[in-house]
């Protein structure tokens, strides 16, 4: 008996939140601290702020997305569209180069340290988050996980094997190295988005 | 280094007037992110006596549980390599690295331990830091002054000297440089041979390697080049992948950042893109076989006792030689020359503040206490 008592003191009740609206309020906070970009939107709506993103911008490289995203993405007015695959392109590297904007869907969502979690098998993932300007996340509700941890607990039981890399990306590129001053970006992207999408 | 070395290099720091300022704000201000970030995550110092617990089971006995990780880690495209000496890995280097290659590289205190960048030059490789304060140290032919922030000393106007010239640019301000920078290194970045990182830590039951950076520098130089060399050292093993994800926030979270921005969990090589085979060398260089010294070995290197220390608040990186103040001086003892730590634990105060500050709640002072009395 006194070992559950313990057992229930030491949860520590003020980390979870109980409900979906309190878990996004939470992510909200969080990922605009990483310096990022929160969004939640309607299907609709979705398109018109992609394409005030992208406005001005040359090339977008995607990845694991949805039917309806992809159909989506593929009807923005850019001159190149990249969808990275196996397989896809050929020399991936000299095409993404200086590639514009990069959007995919994460693995997970962690709300309680606005993180983007990715489970990524062949390196795809990685480069549509890393290498372009812009980086975009469109994720449903059901992504969400209170956690880092607990998205990974519940992703490597999902797919029953680790992937290549886990990436946990926490907003834009900076660096504080010269006199502790804040610049975005550094070596990654510049701006970074988080669109749930209901 | 001798006494009089140690006492010379200090006493030339006293001097620059510059320096002492630029190094008291500088650290001021780095204590300050530290308690804020810690007030942020509600279990940071729950987190930190997990690490500590989980460190101090694999530190007893760090023969198995660099057997564990072997075991865990090795697989098709994935070679493991035992280095005893700083010789030893230079010799695994230059057997994988054929001169001539490119190599970037991120940040690395294992690097910095064994002048492996030095090493690499005069073998004919050509190698860029990519972490810009490490790019900086690099160009100015220098030490690094602390664990995490390597540059943390050197004022914007010696950074824009430095950076003009290999940029090719006009820099006007800190935001320039750093872009000037990002547009520099893309182009290495896409035409290098080999990328080499550190690791934050290791976890035994995955066979992982878990390092985090802000600058995505991490993520390109993991991604981008063909082979990947890792260069990592034995006390950075934990159990398992979640005690590793908690040590390498914890080292975070304690050198003051709420976040990094990237938390790169390395598994295998990629089977399509990114690269496609991966070198780990594990460092042991006087780690193993030294008793006397072994609280020492659960330091995760988060550097907040350099800050917190009084003596480096003046002179900073020039108390110590690679690594500096307080836990740098038995990491010197241990991977350097116990000579070397004397002549520095001379100028020790014995104040105290830097177990205060320490997650691990190392007892740095009684450290360099046998190191003074020649107890070790």
């Amino acid at each position: 008996m006194e070992e559950k008592i313990e057992k229930l003191n030491s949860y520590d009740w003020k980390v979870r939140d109980l409900f979906i609206e309190d878990k996004i309020e939470t992510l909200n906070k969080m990922f605009q601290n990483h310096g990022g970009y929160f969004y939640v939107a309607q299907k609709k709506a979705l398109r018109d702020t992609l394409l005030s993103i992208i406005k001005g911008k040359r090339s977008l490289v995607y990845t694991n997305i949805r039917a309806e995203y992809e159909d989506l993405v593929k009807k923005l007015e850019l001159e190149t569209i990249i969808k990275l695959e196996k397989g896809s392109v050929a020399d991936a590297k000299k095409e993404l180069f200086d590639v514009d904007v990069g959007i995919l869907e994460p693995d997970a969502i962690a709300a309680e340290s606005g993180s983007i979690v990715l489970f990524d098998f062949d390196g795809t993932k990685s480069f549509v988050a890393f290498l372009p300007e812009i980086f975009i996340a469109v994720a449903e509700e059901s992504a969400i996980f209170d956690t880092v941890p607990e998205a990974l607990g519940n992703l490597i039981k999902k797919y029953s094997k680790m992937p290549a890399t886990i990436q946990i990306v926490n907003g834009p590129s900076r660096t504080g190295d010269i006199e502790n001053k804040i610049v975005r970006p550094s070596h990654g992207p510049k701006d970074a988005y988080l669109f749930l999408v209901k | 280094m001798s006494y009089k070395q140690v006492h010379k290099k200090i006493l030339k720091a006293l001097k620059k007037e510059d320096l002492r300022k630029g190094s008291e704000a500088a650290t001021k201000d780095e204590l300050k992110k530290r308690k804020y970030a810690i007030a942020t995550h509600k279990y940071s110092l729950d987190w930190a006596e997990d690490v500590k617990n989980a460190k101090s089971t694999m530190l007893f006995d760090v023969v198995s549980s660099v057997e564990k990780f072997r075991k865990a880690f090795e697989g098709k495209n994935k070679y493991f390599y035992f280095a005893r000496t700083p010789q030893d890995l230079k010799n695994i280097i230059a057997e994988i690295i054929k001169p001539g290659s490119t190599v970037v590289k991120s940040k690395s205190m294992v690097g910095e331990e064994i002048e492996l960048r030095q090493f690499m030059e005069s073998h004919g490789i050509k190698i860029y830091e990519t972490d810009l304060g490490e790019f900086l140290i690099q160009l100015a032919n220098e030490k690094p002054a602390h664990m995490v922030t390597p540059a943390v000393n050197m004022s914007e106007e010696r950074a824009r000297q430095l950076l003009e010239p290999v940029v090719g640019e006009k820099l006007n301000d800190v935001t320039s440089m750093v872009l000037g920078v990002r547009k520099f290194m893309r182009k290495i970045f896409f035409s290098a041979d080999f990328g080499m990182v550190g690791a934050n830590a290791l976890s035994a039951d995955t066979g992982s390697v878990i390092f985090i950076t802000n600058e995505g520098n991490g993520a390109l130089t993991s991604t981008l080049p063909d082979k990947l060399i890792v260069i990592t050292s034995v006390e950075k093993i934990y159990p398992t992948l979640l005690d590793a994800i908690k040590a390498v926030t914890t080292q975070a979270i304690f050198s003051g950042f709420e976040y990094t921005t990237y938390v790169h969990i390395i598994n295998g090589p990629y089977d399509f893109y990114g690269p496609k085979e991966i070198h780990l060398i594990l460092l042991d260089n006087g780690r193993i076989r030294n008793d006397d010294l072994k609280e020492t070995l659960l330091c995760i290197k988060c550097g907040a006792c350099q800050f917190a220390c009084p003596v480096f608040q003046v002179v900073d990186g020039a108390w110590g030689y690679i690594y500096t103040a307080a836990i740098g001086i038995p990491w010197t003892a241990i991977t350097n020359s116990k000579e070397t730590a004397r002549s520095l634990a001379a100028f020790c105060l014995e104040c105290g503040k830097c177990r205060e500050v320490c997650p691990m709640k190392i007892d740095i002072p009684e450290l360099i206490r046998k190191i003074k009395a020649e107890e070790v």
